[in-house]
């Protein structure tokens, strides 16, 4: 990166208004962490947006409300009922890189290996954006291409919205990597919530191993309605696995990334399963 | 057993250098990188294997801010070799400081330097160069078929020791030796194996990538500042590329942020020299990681077949191990990699039959090099994977077998006179080994009673327990040598002055160890200056698990020489015999009644009051055996069956290397080398398109182990007494990374019944083995 200035505004329409101003030539950095890996020399001022008070995680009418900048880290150490990204942040590489990245600059820029658009698509988050107008839309719209597609110049991710786990529902993450360090090979989530000990709502999510995190909407079908299970399990992620174009990453096979994935489906699945029935 | 107590050796004290570099204290070679420095870039090849068909320099050489820029039109054409080794060298001259033909991706077209990094990338850029491209060759194989690519095909490309060479046929080095009749011993054998091996491509990935500069001083001198293992070969090596006479250059070795072999190349300094001499200014180049992944040194990735035969009762009949590796680019190391691939495996158990082929082969990929193991890391993995399988053939407990077979003290074994490093070796009885100590030791940490055959286990998750013996040498008979330094100051405190050298590893601290307790002084009472070609005596440098072992005897002995100086002086200021006197706590003390003096006294006396001398001298040291350390290696592993993902779960390494003298280092020795050896094992691997272009030369691609990924693990030092070594040592550094790669192999077999016989063991070759049965179809990788 090529930064020409550093802007460090204090209120979020201070923020836009530069940002409009600036056009192309400026660029909203939260934890800055992306720039490890961006080749563009083209010359930047960048705008900080991590001083708007935009941080922090509340519990709004059983809705976490998680201000885009947020950093991993207090996703990892925040605590309280229903709360469930930790379990994400956790596997989020190493603790240099946590204390830094947001969950909006998560989100903002998909890469393969990102771990928190997986969990929010399973978790059925809401992205709000704020621009002239502000506007919500939900993890699948706003993860179904790179999403900052979705904005406009001067427009900023400012919360993410997640439900709160409650009784009878549960949640799993998980991903396959050589080292602690490493990027994810295939990383999967899976929300579920039983009635009467039959699936009452399931979501289940694929990243790293396809070329955007996404939903696996065959697999959900098949586990509507149906009484939870191992062998279900594994009937229905064999049912629903080809909807998605899997991709092997780091040295393994497509072939093997789709294995690697029906078997993680299968455990996360059962995990949340577990979590639901309150074990 | 140790059979002395010591009052400086064989302690866990504080590393001399360790507060300065725990305080981040200039220490290498950056840090003392000058303002004014020009930065060095070069522009490498893209083509694996290609004919330069013209180049022009002239918009780089016009740009501002650039000073020089060098390639094959500007420079001496002199062939040498990049391997830092003893004179004359066993590797091929088949180096250029630049060629017109392009042997790899990465090969070096043309240097800028410039006053930034940034004018000289734009420099490097603006070079124009057109390019015959020709066909490369990618694998072992495909080097050694009739009517492959020539890739040395220069008239310059030869050997300067009588060692079979054949370039025109991609042949790097050759050696062939028969003790014995294989095929008697294998006919003779109850039951035989015969099964293929390949160990793949890995780098050292030191923290420190190579980083060189230098500057002429006013004598016209060249200065060269380096991250070596071997300043007097680099001094040699510089003058001979430049052709220029060895006076003109000085080499400095500051700290080193580590080597493992890969710095006992000359990779850089040729390069730092010339730009130096051409522009009269400072010059600095430190590669990028993609570089050191690509342009430095790797481990010879090897392709190896292994004939084993025993009889029922465990007798082993019959050893045939052929060994042919890929040299890569360049023949560096490659002759004395594959002979240690047979000279460091081959004693280790006893049989009268036994034939060793080895060879080393040209392709168009990166170079090998020296790396820790050296050859062993790769012959270890075939003859230990194989000890277990040929254990299983004949119904008996590996671990009984190896016992039953190993070399014990006061063995001696054909191979040691057969097999040396580039020439024949030399003869040697084993004076200390407690292997069998170490098997016993290790085999009650990592639990071996309880382990049951594969066939017993069930469920997804799978444990398995695998073990590995080992040895290695230390140091190179009658080829290496040591020397130093030793000068006592006013306040009773020591110069130490040695071309031995530090790579991260303590040397430093241990050779300063062995003074003290020679001097009967203690360690904040010497002062280690090493490495510096102008002010050190010449050491051959740090390689083949020299340093403790060869270089320790230099200091013992100078120490020795040193001391008897002391107490002559001491006799003379006490009006006795020197023969009445000894050294005791930094003081010369009469043996009998009262009078001494302390080592202040002494040097005060020497230096300005009668007979006025300097106290102190210098020693060489060449040695005549290399007495191997032993190491016996457990593991165990859990294999999820599902995915084929290996979890180690604990890792238990039991080393004999004789009297540890600083036992905390020689642990974190053995750690480190078996934290790397895991690594390498499970996930370290080169990946290439097919046009040899390296994809992974990074470290988020290419996966290396961190500590939170440290396994349980276990060494345990079984010290003997190695009457040869300084104070019973011999050497540690090395063997520690041979075991991870058999010991897992082994592991898995037990877990869940998959025999790997090539490397890494990643989750997708362990999950296909699992598909197939337990074994996939043997292919050569990279
Ligand atoms: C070595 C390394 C390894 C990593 N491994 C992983 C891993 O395993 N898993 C994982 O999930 N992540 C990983 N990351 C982090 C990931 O790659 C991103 O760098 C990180 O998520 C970006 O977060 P940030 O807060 O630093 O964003 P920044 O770098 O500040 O910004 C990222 C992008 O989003 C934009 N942006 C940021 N915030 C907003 C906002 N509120 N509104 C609009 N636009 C915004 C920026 O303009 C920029 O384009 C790793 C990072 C590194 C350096």
């Amino acid at each position: 990166m090529n930064y020409i200035d550093f802007k460090s505004p204090t209120q979020l329409d201070e923020a836009r208004t530069l940002l409009k101003e600036l056009g192309e030539s400026a660029m909203p950095v939260a934890g800055s962490t992306l720039h490890v890996f961006l080749r563009d020399e083209s010359p930047k001022v960048a705008v900080d947006i991590a001083r708007l008070g935009l941080s922090g995680i509340r519990l709004v009418d059983g809705i976490f409300h998680i201000g885009a900048t947020t950093t991993v880290t207090a996703l990892h150490e925040h605590d309280q009922p229903g709360w469930v990204l930790d379990r994400v942040a956790s596997e989020f590489v190493t603790q240099p890189i946590r204390n830094m990245a947001t969950i909006g600059g998560s989100s903002v820029r998909v890469f393969p290996w990102s771990d928190l658009p997986v969990a929010l698509l399973a978790l059925n988050a809401a992205m709000v954006i704020t621009g002239d107008e502000e506007r919500t839309l939900d993890a699948e719209t706003f993860f179904a291409s790179q999403p900052f597609h979705h904005f406009a110049l001067g427009d900023l991710l400012t919360s993410v919205r997640v439900p709160a786990l409650t009784a009878g529902q549960g949640f799993a993450y998980l991903k396959d990597r050589r080292t602690s360090t490493d990027f994810s090979r295939c990383t999967v989530a899976a929300w579920l919530s039983l009635e009467d000990g039959k699936i009452a709502g399931v979501r289940v999510a694929v990243g790293a191993a396809v070329p955007m995190p996404c939903r696996m909407p065959d697999v959900e079908q098949a586990l509507m309605g149906a009484r939870p299970g191992p062998k279900k399990f594994e009937e229905a992620v064999q049912a629903g696995l080809d909807t998605a174009r899997w991709k092997g990453l780091h040295g393994i096979s497509d072939e093997y990334a789709r294995h690697l994935a029906s078997i993680l489906i299968v455990d996360v699945l059962n995990r949340a399963h577990q979590e639901a029935k309150g074990e | 057993m140790s059979k002395r107590n010591f009052n400086v050796v064989n302690k866990p004290l504080r590393k001399i250098d360790a507060m300065s570099l725990a305080l981040g204290k200039p220490s290498y070679v950056g840090d003392f990188k000058p303002a004014d420095a020009l930065i060095i870039k070069m522009l490498t090849s893209p083509h694996a294997h290609a004919r330069i068909t013209s180049i022009d320099i002239s918009g780089a050489e016009t740009m501002p801010g650039v000073h020089a820029v060098l390639y094959y039109g500007n420079v001496p054409r002199i062939a040498h070799t990049t391997a830092g080794q003893g004179y004359p060298e066993p590797s091929p001259y088949d180096t250029f400081m630049f060629d017109s033909k392009m042997r790899f991706v990465g090969d070096r077209v043309a240097a800028v330097a410039a006053e930034t990094t940034k004018i000289a990338e734009a420099a490097l850029k603006a070079i124009k160069v057109e390019y015959e491209v020709l066909q490369p060759v990618l694998r072992i194989q495909d080097a050694m078929k009739d009517g492959a690519p020539v890739i040395h095909d220069e008239p310059e490309a030869r050997a300067v020791i009588p060692v079979p060479y054949e370039p025109k046929k991609n042949m790097a080095a050759k050696v062939d030796m028969e003790i014995g009749d294989l095929e008697k011993g294998l006919a003779e054998a109850d039951e035989t194996i015969d099964f293929q091996y390949y160990n793949h491509y890995a780098q050292h990935c030191p923290i420190e990538p190579h980083v060189s500069m230098a500057w002429v001083d006013r004598e016209d001198r060249i200065i060269i500042t380096t991250s070596t293992q071997v300043p007097f070969h680099c001094r040699r090596i510089v003058a001979q590329t430049l052709d220029i006479p060895v006076r003109q250059i000085r080499v400095i070795k500051p700290r080193i942020g580590g080597g493992f072999g890969a710095k006992q190349e000359i990779v850089l300094e040729d390069v730092v020299a010339m730009m130096a001499l051409r522009t009269k200014r400072p010059v600095y180049w430190e590669y990028t990681r993609a570089e050191e992944f690509i342009s430095s040194r790797t481990r010879h990735p090897m392709l190896m077949r292994l004939r084993l035969g025993a009889k029922k009762d465990g007798t082993i009949t019959a050893m045939g191990l052929d060994c042919t590796s890929n040299t890569g680019w360049n023949g560096s190391q490659g002759l004395t990699v594959v002979c240690n691939s047979g000279s460091k495996m081959l004693p280790l158990y006893r049989c009268d039959n036994i034939h060793f082929l080895g060879m080393a082969v040209y392709t168009n990929l990166p170079a090998g090099g020296a790396y820790r193991g050296y050859g062993a890391t790769q012959s270890a993995f075939a003859f230990e994977s194989a000890m277990d399988e040929l254990a299983d053939k004949i119904g008996m407990d590996p671990l009984q077998f190896r016992a039953m077979n190993h070399i014990k003290s006061g063995d001696t074994s054909p191979v040691f006179r057969a097999l040396g490093e580039g020439r024949e070796g030399v003869d040697q009885a084993i004076t200390s080994c407690e292997l069998a100590r170490c098997i016993k030791a290790g085999a009650k940490e990592i639990g071996w009673k309880k382990r049951k055959p594969h066939t017993s286990k069930k469920g997804r998750y799978r444990r398995g327990i695998g073990m590995a013996c080992l040895m290695q040498g230390s140091a190179i008979p009658e080829i290496d040598m040591g020397a130093a330094t030793l000068k006592m100051n006013e306040d009773g405190s020591f110069n130490l002055l040695m071309g031995a050298t530090d790579l991260g590893t303590g040397s430093d601290t241990v050779l300063a160890q062995i003074t003290a307790e020679q001097l009967g002084t203690t360690l904040d009472k010497i002062i280690v200056y090493s490495s510096d070609t102008d002010m050190t005596p010449f050491d051959v440098g740090a390689y083949a698990s020299s340093t403790t072992y060869l270089s320790g005897q230099a200091v013992q002995n100078v120490a020795l020489k040193v001391s008897k100086q002391i107490l002559k002086v001491g006799a003379d200021m006490l009006d006795c015999k020197a023969s009445e006197l000894k050294i005791k706590d930094s003081k010369v003390v009469r043996k009998q009644g009262d009078g001494e003096v302390t080592f202040s006294e002494i040097a005060l006396y020497s230096m300005y009051s009668a007979n006025q001398f300097q106290i102190g001298d210098i020693s060489s040291k060449i040695v005549h055996h290399s007495p191997p350390p032993f190491a016996a290696h457990f593991v165990e592993v859990e294999v999820d069956t599902y995915t084929g993902h290996v979890r180690v779960v604990k890792y238990v390494a039991a080393a004999d290397c004789g009297t540890p003298i600083h036992p905390r280092l020689a642990e974190g020795q053995v750690e480190g080398a078996v934290m790397n050896g895991i690594c390498y094992a499970l996930t370290e691997e080169y990946l290439f398109n097919d046009k040899g272009r390296m994809l992974n030369a990074n470290f988020g691609d290419y996966k290396l182990y961190t500590l939170s990924d440290l396994p349980e693990m276990k060494t345990i030092l079984v010290p003997s007494y190695e009457k040869t070594g300084p104070y019973g040592a011999k050497s540690v550094a090395e063997i520690g990374i041979n075991g991870p790669l058999p010991a897992i192999a082994n592991a898995i077999h037990n877990a869940c019944g998959v025999r790997l016989r090539t490397g890494p063991f990643t989750a997708e070759k362990v999950w296909r083995a699992l598909q197939a049965g337990g074994e996939i179809p043997f292919e050569e990788g990279h």
